[in-house]
């Protein structure tokens, strides 16, 4: 091994010891009426969990991010790909942290590609981030023509429960659905102080979710609004087919039992299954 | 060849007036629920909402992208201009914000036709964004990249205070001050805008959203968005 004969040298290696960079790569197949994980490629501490099958045919699948959080120059890269008439539901044991950063940004990139007659349900738990945090947070969805996907994001800056209030220097946090390369839908949020105050921005609200489904129709818009029409910080849509519902609060907790609602509200009419939930779920 | 800068300066006067008639004065862009709901109850609420949404909302999508468009048409890279119509219409956050814009671009199309502008056959039929002809007509009319933006930006600015007096009992003088100390900030904006990077385009703005998702039903109201 050769001697590191430059500071720069020293400091890119310092840089790849302490900073994760974290990949994880899964693939699902249908064989015989049953969904399979068939490929899975990990590198650094982001995990996956053996598949459950609390109910047949769907795979449930449980990721592990880093456990220790998400600081400054890490980067996690997670891709799914839900292959012809696969039927996926994807969750999260706990919320993904970002901490603190020291200058640098965290990036983690999440690319959910779902096949022909493929259903991808991606439901995992909050993204918090912390005070001083600085991340880029990317969610592209690639669906088929005729793939049928239902997720969410919730996402909180701060731990309002304990009076610390997101103040960094910003958090960018994207969301596209494609098909065929086109854009569906896209939602592009910078979010630093004044934004968070700002009267159309957060309002002063410490959490902003958005739930997702496709393909959808005045049918579906009318279920969620009679679950949710009732919050007065809840709106929700249909853009290019696809079902955009909209909400703001202080903690996930209650937002995420409304979003669930909407799913289990949902479900039947999208994949033909009544709602199964988790059981990491009521832990 | 120095082109004289009045003839543009009309165009520019002609492409932000309330009277090119493309209908912008019957969208409220979530205000009108906002006002309802009690979020939005006086002049220095309203002149926070409508600053807040020119700021990062305006000026982060519509703005770059204009500057895009207008790059593309100048340079005759329709596959460019699409490409950023695809774009900005899938950043509409709802189905009325996304109505609204095809319905501007859709009318301000047509008006080009009659000034010299062969829109159509240029575009064909696709639904278009609002940003869409308005960059052709600055292109064509000899605007630059600032008095196009400058132009759009106190359009926006323009309709939202006057929907705000129609929404609020705001006098005339309200409405010219407000519309006065908003505009301030209108420069400082543009030099941002021009210096964007692809990857920093979009301004959702959540409140917003969900004040247009909620106007889409709302019981009793005088605009269409």
């Amino acid at each position: 091994m050769p001697v590191p004969s430059s500071l720069t040298v020293l400091s890119d290696k310092e840089q790849k010891f302490n900073a994760w960079h974290a990949k994880l790569s899964l693939g699902f197949e249908n064989r015989q009426a049953t969904t399979y994980l068939t490929d899975r490629s990990h590198y650094g501490p982001l995990l996956v969990q053996r598949p459950f099958y609390p109910e047949g045919p769907v795979c449930h699948v449980y990721l592990i991010h880093p456990p220790g959080g998400v600081i400054g120059g890490d980067e996690l890269e997670i891709k799914i790909d839900c292959r012809e008439d696969s039927e996926v539901l994807i969750t999260t044991p706990s919320a993904a942290k970002f901490y603190r950063s020291n200058g640098k940004t965290a990036y983690q990139d999440v690319l959910l590609k779902v096949a022909g007659n493929a259903v991808l349900e991606w439901l995992p738990q909050e993204t918090l981030l912390f005070k001083g945090a600085k991340v880029a947070s990317s969610l592209r969805i690639e669906l088929a023509e005729n793939a049928r996907f239902f997720g969410w994001e919730m996402v909180s800056f701060g731990r309002p429960a304990c009076d610390e209030i997101f103040s960094a220097d910003a958090a960018q946090i994207t969301i596209g659905i494609y098909s065929n390369g086109k854009p569906r839908l896209i939602e592009q949020i910078t979010v630093e102080s004044a934004m968070l105050d700002s009267l159309c921005g957060l309002g002063g609200h410490a959490l902003m979710a958005s739930l997702l489904a496709y393909p959808a129709g005045r049918a579906e818009l009318e279920k969620a609004c009679a679950i949710a029409d009732q919050y007065r910080f809840f709106g929700a849509t249909l853009i290019n087919g696809v079902l955009v519902g909209r909400m703001l609060g202080e903690q996930a907790e209650p937002v995420r039992k409304v979003f669930t609602l909407i799913w289990e509200a949902l479900r039947p009419g999208f994949n033909n299954r009544r709602a199964c939930k988790p059981r990491i779920w009521a832990t | 060849m120095t082109i004289n800068p009045i003839l543009p300066l009309l165009r520019l006067l002609q492409l932000a007036s309330p009277s090119l008639p493309v209908g912008a004065y019957s969208y409220s862009q979530g205000l009108e629920w906002a006002v309802e709901d009690g979020l939005v109850t006086d002049e220095i609420t309203v002149q926070r909402w409508i600053s807040a949404s020119l700021r990062q909302a305006t000026a982060k999508l519509d703005g770059p992208i204009l500057v895009r468009m207008h790059e593309g048409w100048q340079a005759g890279n329709l596959k460019s201009v699409r490409y950023w119509n695809d774009f900005i219409l899938a950043c509409r956050e709802t189905r009325e914000l996304q109505a609204e814009d095809q319905h501007l671009g859709m009318a301000l199309g047509k008006v080009l036709e009659g000034l010299e502008i062969d829109w159509t056959r240029r575009w064909g039929m696709a639904e278009c964004s609002f940003a869409a002809p308005y960059s052709l007509a600055a292109v064509e009319w000899r605007l630059s990249i600032d008095m196009m933006l400058s132009g759009y930006l106190w359009g926006r600015l323009e309709n939202q205070v006057l929907t705000a007096m129609k929404l609020m009992p705001l006098g005339q003088r309200a409405g010219q001050r407000m519309l006065f100390e908003l505009a301030k900030p209108i420069p400082a904006y543009i030099e941002k805008i021009v210096r964007l990077q692809d990857h920093e385009i979009g301004g959702s703005l959540p409140l917003l959203a969900i004040a247009s998702s909620r106007h889409e039903t709302q019981y009793s109201r005088l605009f269409r968005s």
